[in-house]
């Protein structure tokens, strides 16, 4: 085989910096069967920076990639045993995701062959005799390419390294929600619920528990933002929703308080979204209070009755103005109520349309009194947005407004059962 | 998608333009529309006739600039909603908060 052209002979001015010694620029692998071939190649690496190893064939070259792991690779094509191709094969096989430039320095002039060096997995060629300026170029090109290609891989292993990370607290959340959160929970069996969350933790929250007087507390919320942060919001509202509804607080107080802890420990951006209903132990009445929550809708026998949102969202305000107070209505039998979040109502179709303004009413107006009306929600919905992938998180909950939601009441010599009104 | 900016010097404005989806994406640019002005000095106006979407983070954003202004002490305008953007706003009682035009 031809040996380099002369044009730049690496002992004529060997740019000799402490740098160049050290090999700072790496490992080389020199692959060729011609001992003076890669002894040439050899000095005029080690003058450019590199420490070199080198290899007469291709067995040998896999084997030292294998145990040495060069950072650069100089390919010669026809060898004896297994060839520069196949030997490169193998080496691009071993770097895995690691980018290891392979150059081919090769005799070879038709395209043909050229073309076979790139597609067995070499990344630059070289036909000899070649001029030692424009193998220093090429080498600079494919460091360049290195490099690029490590910056990437390590923002790649940084961005992976986040998401799991992400997805572990979408899973502490999850856990927070259903071991601290929706286990203290009541009569759940009764409410009929859909729930699909477009994460693990959606940031919706329904919390039930007991008034003394046997009656039903029920709240629907829905955190602005998802994941750990709202689940830890849900904490301190579920301690003070469970503990006060078993003592009976009002539903005034228990909103106040709620708010107060919210608007103390969120940052002014989040908030909480919630419906609060309470059945009185008689089953006779229904209190409710709507903040920033889609209207709650009741179906008796008189008609459709819209409980539309009239308060703020809980912990904006350091106070809940008294205009917001909770409301009251006489239940009748056969009284069912639907309460969402609003991601029913924003899922859309295809054409970009919301559930709210196509289909949605029409499921309403169908509802009959004393009926379940949640299949049919169901059915139209998926109707709607049938292969369409959920942006958002959809709660819905269904509730007979009966006493079978209730629970006996508490009896205590010293304790007059409260209604959590009075 | 987009955050504009437009100052009026003399009616002592600053109005903050949203188009389109207005939600987690905008977080930065809506934040940086506002961050330098001297909210003890000007007032502030969202148009939202470009809005096509309102998330609930959008709300969120709107509460900082609400906080930024001064809270209770002065009303940021909010103006130009679709009846979409008018209904997210009217189910959070953003009308408590914000003057709505």
């Amino acid at each position: 085989m031809p040996i380099p052209s002369s044009s730049a002979n690496p002992n004529a001015a060997p740019a000799t910096t402490p740098a160049a010694m050290s090999g700072a620029r790496g490992c080389a692998l020199i692959v060729d069967d011609e001992p003076s071939n890669r002894r040439f190649l050899s000095l005029m690496l080690v003058n450019e920076g590199f420490r070199t190893i080198e290899a007469e064939d291709g067995e040998q070259a896999v084997e030292l990639f294998a145990q040495l792991r060069p950072d650069i690779v100089f390919m010669d094509v026809m060898m004896s045993g297994i060839d520069g191709f196949e030997a490169t094969r193998q080496i691009k096989t071993l770097a895995g995701l690691t980018f290891v430039p392979v150059i081919f320095l090769t005799a070879l002039t038709e395209e043909q062959s050229l073309m076979r060096c790139i597609q067995a997995g070499g990344d630059d060629f070289l036909s000899k005799p070649f001029s030692f300026m424009v193998l220093k170029a090429r080498i600079l090109a494919m460091e360049r390419v290195r490099d690029l290609q490590r910056t990437v891989a390590a923002k790649q292993k940084a961005l992976s390294l986040l998401l799991e990370q992400e997805r572990e607290e979408q899973e502490l959340a999850e856990r927070l929600l259903s071991r601290a959160v929706m286990n203290r929970n009541v009569a759940m069996e009764r409410l009929s619920r859909m729930q699909r969350p477009a994460s693990v933790f959606n940031g919706d929250l329904v919390l039930t528990q007991h008034l003394p007087d046997g009656g039903l507390r029920l709240l629907v919320g829905d955190f602005t933002g998802h994941g750990l942060a709202a689940a830890i919001g849900a904490l301190p509202v579920a301690d003070a929703f469970h503990a006060m509804t078993r003592k009976g607080v009002n539903d005034a107080r228990v909103l106040a308080e709620i708010n107060h802890k919210l608007y103390q420990i969120l940052p002014a951006d989040r908030f909480l979204a919630a419906c609060l209903i309470s059945l009185s132990g008689d089953g006779e009445e229904l209190r409710w209070w709507n903040g920033g929550m889609p209207s709650m809708w009741m179906r008796r026998a008189d008609g459709l009755h819209e409980l539309a949102a009239h308060a703020l969202p809980l912990g904006i305000l350091p106070e809940l103005p008294a205009c917001e107070a909770p409301r009251r209505i006489r239940l009748h039998a056969g009284d069912r109520l639907l309460m969402m979040t609003d991601g029913l109502l924003e899922a859309t179709d295809a054409q970009g349309e919301m559930f709210v303004n196509a289909g949605f009413y029409d499921v309403l107006r169908h509802w009959q009194c004393g009926d379940a009306v949640l299949p049919t929600l169901v059915a139209a919905l998926n109707a709607h947005s049938a292969d369409m992938e959920q942006s958002d998180d959809i709660g819905v909950v269904e509730i007979p407004l009966d006493t079978t939601l209730c629970t006996v009441p508490i009896l205590d010599q010293e304790f007059i059962p409260r209604d959590g009104w009075h | 998608m987009s955050v504009m900016r437009r100052v009026d010097e003399q009616k002592s404005q600053v109005t903050i333009a949203i188009d389109g989806r207005f939600d987690f994406a905008q977080h930065k640019a809506f934040r940086d529309a506002y961050r330098e002005v001297d909210a003890k000095k000007m007032k502030f106006v969202v148009d939202l006739s470009g809005a096509s979407y309102l998330d609930s983070s959008a709300l969120g954003m709107l509460l900082l600039l609400r906080d930024y202004a001064g809270g209770e002490a002065t009303r940021v305008t909010i103006t130009g909603c679709s009846e979409d953007v008018r209904r997210v706003l009217k189910i959070a009682n953003f009308e408590k908060l914000f003057q709505l035009d």
